[in-house]
């Protein structure tokens, strides 16, 4: 589902909160805020938060 | 309280000090600037609680006093006066009168007391250490534009200062580009803290790129000396990420690339990019790189300059802004461009006796 899953339940680590969802508003606002430049560079470090990018970068190509 | 003063020498200090002056603060007085009149000097603060500046500027004194009064309208009413001598005189009804010897015009703003200005007690000991400041200035330079504006990775909206083995480096980065800058110094105990970047920019301000500028690294704060000024800061308190470790040891391949090509060519075809990724190619060949846009709606561009490579012909997609921003301040007329893989970072940096470069993180190809 595009922009479920909001950074910080997707930080939570809760696997349940991230497949399990419904719509998340402020997921979908967490990913609006995310620039085209974050989801398309790859990251210098390897933490949660770029992982969250990957994450909905995944989500999007998804469904275009 | 009564002074005068030479407008343009007030005006610079107030110019800087507005730099952290808060006009949106739901304090007001936080939107004021502190004047302070003793001994024939006229001492002048500002302060948002987290960062500060004090001023100390020789004026002709005829009683003194401290106020505090709006930062904005001060400054208007000042920059609106003709040049030359400005009369400063506190009433007995709390305005604050100012006036100008050529023009008959009479402002009165109103103050606020003193008492409740937020001025903390800022710390005084630390290690103390002078440093060029066009050597302060540069590595300023170098890194700033790196930070992040996400207040979300707040550990990285500072530049790290980092000391250790008689070598002080300043490193800024936002996630996918990384700023470096180092300087050989000796001064005393390792010490690693993020600065804000507020009083960094102060510093680029003020700093005329002669002499000297003392630093003081305390408990929690961070204290720059010029001549008559101090700016004060608190850190950023956390643990900045390890930086080392996402530093290219080394690169298989360098393009060596006139700057001034480069950087007119990225600016063309920036144009065309799209604005929402800021993404353009490049691709090196033995002689030429191609600089382009993807295809978008309202069309593309493309541009070719020369260059020297001996590797194998490759595609690099970058974001332009992270190009441009260190083009900007490279003061060598060649550019190295180091890389090993189009998916791993790039180092920009300029002849290899500089002590400064840039790391950055390509962009996919495929979207």
């Amino acid at each position: 589902m595009l922009y479920s899953c909001g950074v910080n339940e997707y930080m939570s680590g809760d696997r349940k909160k991230v497949e399990n969802h419904g719509f998340y508003p402020q997921g979908f606002m967490a990913a609006k805020s995310l620039s085209m430049n974050n989801l398309l560079s790859y990251p210098l470090f390897n933490s949660p938060y770029n992982n969250y990018c990957n994450f909905i970068y995944k989500d999007l190509r998804s469904v275009q | 309280m009564k002074f005068q003063c030479d407008k343009s020498l007030l005006l610079k200090e107030l110019t800087i000090a507005q730099e952290i002056v808060s006009n949106r603060s739901t304090i007001s007085i936080l939107s004021n600037i502190l004047l302070n009149i003793d001994n024939g000097k006229l001492v002048l603060r500002a302060t948002d609680t987290k960062t500060a500046f004090e001023s100390v500027i020789p004026v002709s004194a005829d009683a003194p006093g401290t106020i505090t009064v709006n930062s904005e309208k001060f400054i208007g009413a000042l920059k609106n006066l003709p040049e030359g001598l400005v009369y400063f005189d506190l009433q007995s009804d709390g305005r604050f009168q100012i006036k100008s010897e050529k023009r008959n015009i009479n402002y009165q703003l109103r103050t606020m007391g003193s008492e409740n200005y937020p001025w903390i007690q800022w710390e005084t000991d630390g290690t103390r250490f002078d440093i060029g400041q066009v050597d302060l200035l540069e590595m300023i330079n170098q890194t700033i534009f790196s930070v992040s504006d996400d207040d979300s990775r707040f550990l990285m909206t500072g530049v790290f200062f980092d000391y250790q083995d008689n070598v002080l480096k300043l490193v800024a980065t936002d996630g996918r580009r990384l700023g470096f800058a180092r300087h050989e110094i000796s001064i005393g105990n390792p010490f690693s803290v993020i600065v804000p970047t507020k009083p960094l920019n102060m510093i680029r301000k003020l700093a005329s790129g002669q002499g000297l500028i003392e630093v003081m690294i305390c408990e929690k704060s961070i204290v720059f000396s010029l001549d008559n000024q101090k700016i004060y800061s608190n850190f950023i308190d956390g643990q900045y990420p390890n930086y080392q470790r996402v530093i290219p040891e080394s690169q298989a391949y360098t393009v060596k690339i006139k700057r001034d090509d480069f950087s007119d060519a990225i600016r063309r075809v920036s144009l065309m990019a799209d604005q929402k990724s800021k993404r353009i190619l490049m691709t090196f060949t033995s002689d030429t790189a191609v600089i382009s846009s993807d295809e978008g709606e309202l069309g593309m561009a493309k541009e070719e300059i020369p260059i020297e490579f001996d590797g194998p012909q490759s595609m690099i997609a970058m974001n332009y802004q992270y190009l441009l921003d260190p083009l900007r301040v490279f003061p060598d007329s060649d550019l190295y461009f180091l890389f090993t893989d189009t998916k791993r970072a790039v180092t920009l940096r300029p002849s290899l006796e500089r002590n400064f470069f840039h790391i950055i993180m390509p962009m996919q190809l495929a979207d």
